[in-house]
């Protein structure tokens, strides 16, 4: 009888196939990656049937968290900084063109004009989270909402194809009287048609 | 630790031959692949695929002098009241001028308010479903839908037709939640309800649901 043969094996694994497809996924992901949006308030949206999605760019977006804070958000930094221009030309507060050039890149936002200022300087997104006057004030005597929705749909200006999609975003235990303010201010500007973000939730419950 | 085949030539010395030093001639993969999981571990739990949705809402145009809409124009409307704690009633018809309206308390979902506004709105609930019916079956074009069923709830709600589409009258309390309320145009989306209308609370009506506490 012959003598049984060890396969001749290496110890090794071979792990090129994994590595390959590692890399495929790295690729894929940076490639298809959409970074969550800065947010400073945390928000649980509610859940509805609504199917259509939201579009890339052109937003004019209000955040309300569940404490009633509102927050604005508009995209394109050229903008933004037209708004600022003429927020400050109503409420007569002035800025240096770098606090311009930073709340052009800075995301979401929402504090009042007084306190405009230190909000652009803080350092940080962490900073601005514990910001002490956090939230646009809507009150009926001072409606700064209402003023930054003028000037944010100003500075799209008056090009049909360029028009802004306005989105409210709440969250689920936010209470309906901020959701009336900020409806109401929407109003004020003439904004009739606006949107709810909702996520989707099946079709049959 | 990286190794490229070939391999140093460190032995060279004083009277060395030159050796051919034995080296694996592969490299060390490890550091790489380790740094590719890491990345791909990072990509992973950032991004987001599902961009959310949005749902369009349309309220009327504010007025020199604010006149609230008169839900007497339309006889069969339904007033429903989104309370605290998700509490929801409902009053059909007109509501009374001088003493709060009696309300009928409900349920959100499915055998709640669904159930009212579709046994208050079948008619057009049902020619609604028909024309979706066809679409699905390629009968008529899917982009033809919208149009077609935005031009029935018109129609549905004029007196010559006889106002059988439903109109709701939506009154929410400060104190309910954002989720009641996209929960109540959620409903309104599924029953094809025809018009509806987000009024504020008046004292008549606040009186009622201070009484229902």
């Amino acid at each position: 009888m012959p003598k049984i043969k060890m396969p001749k094996s290496s110890p090794s694994i071979d792990m090129t196939p994994m590595v390959d497809l590692a890399f495929l996924l790295v690729t894929f992901f940076m490639l298809a990656a959409q970074f969550k949006p800065e947010e400073l308030v945390a928000v649980e949206i509610p859940t509805s049937i609504a199917e259509n999605e939201i579009p890339p760019k052109n937003i004019i977006g209000i955040t309300i968290s569940p404490d009633n804070k509102i927050l604005f958000n508009v995209d394109g930094i050229d903008r933004r900084q037209q708004m600022l221009k003429s927020m400050s030309a109503k409420y007569k507060i002035d800025f240096t063109p770098q606090e311009y050039e930073k709340f052009g890149k800075m995301g979401m936002f929402g504090a009042p004009m007084a306190r405009m200022k230190d909000f652009i300087n803080t350092k940080d997104e962490g900073e601005r989270k514990k910001f002490p006057n956090l939230g646009i004030p809507v009150d009926s005597l001072d409606n700064q909402l209402r003023d930054w929705v003028f000037v944010s749909r100003m500075a799209f200006g008056a090009d049909p194809a360029n028009q802004p999609v306005i989105t409210i975003k709440a969250d689920n235990n936010t209470e309906y009287k901020s959701v009336h303010a900020v409806i109401e201010a929407l109003r004020d500007n003439k904004a009739n048609a606006f949107t709810l973000i909702t996520s989707l939730e099946g079709k049959n419950q | 630790m990286a190794e490229l085949g070939g391999g140093g030539d460190s032995g060279g010395g004083k009277h060395g031959k030159a050796r051919a030093k034995k080296s694996s001639n592969r490299v060390d993969m490890t550091p790489m692949v380790d740094l590719a999981f890491l990345l791909l571990t990072f990509f992973v739990l950032t991004t987001t695929f599902r961009t959310p949705q949005i749902m369009e809402i349309t309220v009327p145009a504010k007025k020199e002098k604010d006149d609230p809409i008169k839900p007497t124009k339309f006889p069969g409307a339904i007033t429903v009241y989104l309370a605290e704690k998700n509490k929801i009633y409902w009053i059909k018809g007109e509501l009374p001028k001088d003493v709060p309206p009696t309300l009928t308390p409900t349920s959100y979902g499915k055998d709640g308010i669904r159930k009212v506004f579709l046994d208050n709105n079948k008619k057009l609930n049902d020619e609604i479903k028909a024309i979706e019916k066809d679409a699905l079956a390629g009968k008529v074009p899917m982009d033809s839908v919208s149009p077609r069923t935005n031009r029935l709830k018109g129609a549905s709600m004029k007196e010559s037709n006889g106002q059988y589409g439903l109109l709701v009258v939506i009154k929410a309390d400060d104190k309910s939640s954002y989720k009641n309320l996209v929960d109540m145009f959620d409903e309104i989306n599924i029953t094809n309800v025809a018009n509806y209308a987000l009024v504020p609370l008046t004292p008549l009506d606040k009186q009622a649901l201070e009484g229902l506490k």
